[in-house]
């Protein structure tokens, strides 16, 4: 399913905390993340995420270092930070009223 | 996509880690390498897409130690070489012109120490873990300023010392004492310092920046305690070349750095 370029952008930030809220992760990880829980269904452009990212260290609610990957490779870690996880928790609460909102509505339809 | 994202050198390698992971796994499952490898990178989106979006995100500004010390020492040490005049030229112990002249090139010659102090910080930095992309750019923007006030401290102070002093009955330059001639050439060194922090401001490796500083380092203390010394023993007196030759030495070591490989001395796993 091809979701609309604005529901991607949308959902980008409460994806990519809500992973990071469970440990550690670099870019490549979270992009397999999403797609192991959407069951495939959602694709992220993959470069698109790394702006993304960038956008939130600066906003202070993700932290990064580099790292030595399994390979011996440079990698870049990224951690939640307390700005993140109050960022997280708003999202949440408005991401859950929409959902209820819209289920409610869709149900109701239904009914 | 590297041209669009130039100055963004820690970007570059962690897109090239990911197009790694991504053409590992797709190798894995049985792709062959330039297949993998195209897949990769249509799957990394646009070059011109990725470049517009971290446009958006430019690279901010992250603090350095190095860069807050020299500030800071530099704040002080200029006091403490400065103020002492002060109650000389109180006394009527020193004509004004004079101390107005010694006081703007002291200032100007620790502006020029404070460049090389950072660009000895950075080539040992560059050692280890290196810098990070915004550490850089605060480097580079300390690195201008102080270049830019050494051009104009040590110019207005020159300017004093071959213009405006001769009215201390002291005849052009002092009668062109050597540190004065000293002061001249650093002057000249500070604005070729000057023209290259201005050319490499944007440039995604401060090194060219940093050895002109430590050169113009070397030039203050050629052109200062040098120039004393030859000047001590124009007039018989005892002159101490072996400090500037220890100090300049020492200078030259920490620019032979340059040629170490970077992160030679990083710990495994940092």
């Amino acid at each position: 399913m091809k979701l609309t370029k604005d529901l991607v952008a949308a959902s980008a930030v409460p994806m990519i905390l809500s992973i990071l809220e469970g440990g550690e992760s670099y870019g490549y990880a979270i992009i397999q993340r999403v797609k192991e829980l959407s069951g495939g269904e959602i694709e992220w452009t993959d470069g698109m995420l790394y702006p993304v990212l960038h956008r939130l260290e600066q906003q202070g609610c993700i932290r990064s270092s580099w790292g030595v990957s399994e390979t011996g490779r440079k990698r870049k870690y990224y951690v939640l930070e307390k700005p993140g996880r109050a960022v997280l928790k708003d999202q949440k609460e408005q991401w859950l009223l929409v959902q209820a909102t819209l289920t409610r509505l869709w149900g109701a339809q239904h009914a | 996509m590297a041209t669009q994202l130039l100055g963004r050198r820690e970007v570059l390698d962690e897109l090239e880690d990911h197009l790694r992971d991504e053409v590992d796994a797709l190798t894995r499952a049985g792709h062959p390498p330039d297949e993998a490898a195209r897949a990769a990178m249509d799957r990394l989106g646009a070059p011109s897409d990725l470049g517009a979006e971290f446009a958006k995100v430019p690279p901010t500004s992250a603090p350095w130690l190095p860069v807050r010390l020299a500030w800071v020492g530099g704040a002080l040490l200029a006091a403490s070489m400065v103020l002492p005049l002060w109650p000389k030229l109180a006394a009527g112990g020193l004509a004004s012109l004079l101390a107005t002249h010694m006081g703007l090139v002291m200032l100007g010659y620790v502006s020029t120490l404070l460049v090389g102090f950072l660009a000895a910080s950075y080539l040992v930095a560059r050692l280890f873990a290196g810098l990070a992309d915004g550490q850089v750019r605060t480097l580079q923007r300390a690195g201008l300023s102080l270049s830019a006030l050494a051009v104009a401290l040590t110019g207005v102070g020159v300017a004093f010392g071959f213009i405006f002093c001769p009215h201390e009955k002291t005849g052009w330059a002092f009668g062109y004492d050597t540190r004065e001639v000293g002061g001249l050439v650093v002057l000249v060194w500070n604005l070729v310092m000057l023209a290259g922090c201005w050319a490499g401001r944007r440039s995604e490796s401060p090194a060219a920046m940093m050895m002109l500083g430590l050169v113009g380092s070397m030039a203050v203390v050629l052109g200062w305690l040098g120039a004393t010394a030859v000047e001590h023993r124009l007039h018989g007196a005892p002159a101490d070349f072996a400090t500037v030759a220890a100090v300049v030495s020492a200078q030259l070591a920490v620019a032979c750095l340059a040629f170490a490989p970077a992160g030679c001395l990083r710990r495994a796993g940092a």
